[in-house]
């Protein structure tokens, strides 16, 4: 029994590992970095107020979804409506960011947003896109709304890149709250 | 004298019809090479769907990340290792502790979705990563009680199938 099951299915094991991380290595989109952490959150300050004094006081850091905490500015969809038609979009002042991936960001995005597909960085922040996020006061970062939490990863995937949190606004709702209340979308790529 | 002992056994006379054999080798060989096949190509939905089922750490991330790349090339091998006979037996193993695995981590999640709502437990649906999308859980759950059984076939079966099995080894295979 050992000898002809126990060793070849430890066999079949490791040749599948072989050949997965083989494949993972080559291929161009989606591979997975395996010391990544992907769902990593920054974590919530011990004094929540410190998060961002210039911010309106009313605002607070807040939980989404099965209570994943962070500590990043949610904005609703009022809020990210007067945003995308602040003068400041067409100056850079202020970006938004979709945090999804090429099919849900073709499919449909805010109008004028740059997408960083969360999972494939190093293919959506280059030079151009740092300069983006440094020229920015404020950062509109949203995804799926609902139970997407890409939005919030992405976040906390920024600040490694020496964004300031202060700068980031957290749009929880998402696409699926803007397409619903009929705001305008563009399809396609910016 | 007539020869007074008993027959083999109904389950016995039916594995060597070699139809359940063959109906598993099939069955579980196309199905797992399509599951395989489907989250290998999309490495991050699948890894999202693992991370569901909460059960790994999500630090240090190695256990998830590995998962998610490893286990659809298992799948892939496993199923052609049972299409083409050679190691069926311990392909057949390993695909039931996957089975096994899957199931039990589907059942738990599906628990958790019940006591969250007031849904009856078989009109809960949601995507359970295996690759055929959002699906009605007790459906899946008794699909692959099915798909158990038909591993349990592939490892306990006295069958003798023409596999590759016999071209690599150098025993002959006895009738």
């Amino acid at each position: 029994m050992l000898k002809s099951t126990v060793i070849p299915a430890i066999a079949i094991v490791v040749l599948s590992a072989l050949l997965g991380l083989g494949f993972n290595a080559v291929r161009a989109k989606n591979r997975i970095e395996i010391p990544r952490n992907y769902f990593k959150v920054a974590a919530v300050p011990a004094d929540p107020t410190a998060v961002d004094a210039s911010q309106d006081p009313t605002v607070e850091p807040s939980a989404k979804g099965d209570g994943v905490a962070h500590p990043f500015t949610v904005v609703t969809t009022d809020e990210a409506l007067e945003l995308s038609e602040d003068g400041g979009r067409y100056s850079g002042e202020i970006i938004f960011v979709d945090a999804r991936n090429d099919a849900h960001y073709e499919e449909g995005h805010i109008p004028g947003a740059y997408q960083i597909d969360h999972y494939n960085l190093d293919d959506y922040i280059d030079e151009a896109m740092l300069a983006r996020l440094d020229g920015a006061d404020i950062i509109v970062v949203y995804c799926g709304g609902g139970d997407c939490e890409d939005s919030i990863y992405l976040s906390s995937a920024l600040l490694e890149f020496d964004v300031p949190i202060d700068k980031i606004r957290l749009y929880e709702d998402g696409m699926a709250a803007w397409t619903e209340q009929g705001l305008p979308v563009d399809e396609g790529r910016e | 004298m007539a020869d007074a002992s008993p027959g083999p056994s109904l389950l016995k006379r039916l594995d060597q019809t070699h139809v359940p054999i063959l109906i598993a080798h099939a069955v579980l060989g196309v199905m797992f090479i399509e599951y395989g096949v489907i989250k290998a190509g999309h490495p991050v939905e699948f890894l999202k769907q693992i991370r569901e089922y909460h059960l790994f750490a999500e630090s240090p991330p190695y256990f998830i990340n590995l998962t998610a790349v490893v286990l659809p090339w298992i799948e892939m091998v496993c199923g052609l290792m049972l299409l083409t006979g050679l190691w069926h037996r311990a392909a057949g193993a390993v695909t039931l502790l996957m089975l096994v695995v899957f199931t039990g981590a589907i059942f738990v999640r599906a628990v958790g979705v019940y006591h969250q709502g007031d849904d009856p437990f078989c009109t809960i649906e949601f995507d359970c990563g295996c690759g055929a999308g959002v699906i009605l859980i007790c459906k899946k759950l008794l699909t692959n009680s099915c798909l158990v059984a038909l591993s349990l076939i592939v490892i306990l079966s006295k069958a003798r199938l023409a596999t590759l099995a016999p071209v690599l080894s150098a025993r002959r295979a006895v009738e």
